[in-house]
């Protein structure tokens, strides 16, 4: 049953979630992309662009839009809800323990012990993402399928993130911009 | 915190409501973003709660797992309003994404045909791949920045299981945030302090 998987999936998801938006990426696209197969990793990088296009956190949009692929209307709303669940029960908790005790400093210390493998599962998404950019995927890898144009959008986007501080929104757009002219021009084929 | 909460009516649960809704539905970015927007209105304008409270507030959110933004709004309406307080709030801010988010879903697959379409979100897969590399480095830069051996032992160890060994993922949180944990209540306990 299609909206009882995504129930659980997706209230995993919202308890393990750490990191912000872009550190529990990976999170999602293991569980999304990796165990349940619900769309490819291609689909998974248009829902970030999507995501970060649309109003609202970034978090809340990949819920919504996996659950709205998988199951339509009633898929986006359990997933949705499923996902932020287990934040409603754990912040509510955490307000009484905060405001009891005034300090949170066992919570951090795990948080801070968290913060290498936020790390590590950036990393990985990184891989990921940036071989479905250059290799439509990790399966295809090899010199001749790379896409070269590609390389040379992240290398430039990647200099203005350092140089410019640009957003990743404006990074995304701009980049959906350049390469869809350089693309239409060579005639890329899709 | 306790016990200054205000007496609930309708009127208070729908401008809890449609508060969230109204800053979920024009913010993009989320994160810090939507938290300066509930604080401008919160704070600012009703005056419902302090600005000292917003830092307490930003502190437990970050501390949880979840959006921080859902997070904020979660412990926003819990304060002024309870349990109900908490649900409203939530309510406000995941309707918009979900709403916006199911119309484009339905028409993704048309959507994405389109050629031009098409065209624009194969660059973008390049401009997703540069902000994860960017974010991966600054994240690291954070992690090195710790000066602690265990934190960048930890960061190598997790890359390896995960990314070569296929250790699955909650385990892999799990684990760290235990040995976080440990090491926080032992060893890292006076530098903590």
């Amino acid at each position: 049953m299609i909206l009882f998987d995504l129930f659980t999936t997706f209230i995993l998801l919202g308890a393990f979630s750490f990191g912000g938006g872009i550190g529990s990426m990976e999170l999602i696209r293991n569980r999304v992309v990796s165990v349940r197969g619900w769309m490819t990793d291609a689909e998974f990088t248009d829902i970030i662009s999507i995501s970060e296009m649309t109003p609202g956190p970034l978090g809340i949009n990949i819920a919504s839009f996996v659950g709205a692929r998988t199951a339509g209307i009633p898929g986006t709303i359990v997933a949705t809800l499923s996902y932020v669940l287990p934040a409603i029960a754990i912040v509510m908790i955490m307000a009484r323990i905060y405001f009891h005790y005034r300090n949170l400093k066992g919570v951090q210390g795990v948080l801070k012990g968290l913060r290498p493998a936020i790390a590590a599962m950036v990393l990985a998404a990184a891989i990921t993402l940036s071989s479905t950019a250059w290799w439509n995927g990790m399966n295809n890898i090899s010199l001749g399928n790379t896409n070269w144009i590609a390389i040379a959008i992240t290398s430039l986007m990647l200099i203005l993130l350092g140089k410019k501080k640009t957003g990743p929104i404006t990074t995304i757009l701009g980049s959906g911009i350049i390469g869809a002219v350089i693309y239409a021009i060579i005639g890329y084929p899709l | 915190m306790e016990g200054i909460r205000k007496p609930i009516n309708a009127h208070l649960l729908w401008t809890l409501f449609r508060t969230c809704f109204v800053i979920s539905a024009c913010t993009f970015g989320g994160g810090m973003v939507v938290i300066s927007m509930l604080q401008k209105k919160f704070v600012d304008e009703l005056h419902w709660i302090s600005e000292d409270e917003v830092m307490d507030m930003v502190a437990i959110a970050q501390s949880c797992p979840g959006v921080m933004a859902v997070n904020t709004s979660i412990i926003i309406g819990y304060r002024i309003a309870g349990p109900i307080g908490a649900i409203l709030t939530v309510l406000g801010t995941v309707t918009p994404p979900m709403v916006i988010l199911a119309i484009i879903s339905a028409f993704y697959t048309e959507f994405r045909t389109n050629r031009v379409v098409a065209l624009v979100l194969k660059g973008m897969q390049a401009g997703v791949a540069a902000v994860m590399i960017n974010v991966t480095y600054s994240m690291v830069r954070n992690v090195l920045k710790d000066k602690k051996i265990i934190y960048l032992l930890m960061f190598i160890a997790a890359s390896i299981a995960y990314i070569i060994f296929k250790l699955d993922i909650i385990i892999l949180i799990l684990a760290c945030g235990i040995i976080g944990g440990i090491y926080t209540f032992t060893i890292g306990k006076e530098e903590n302090t």
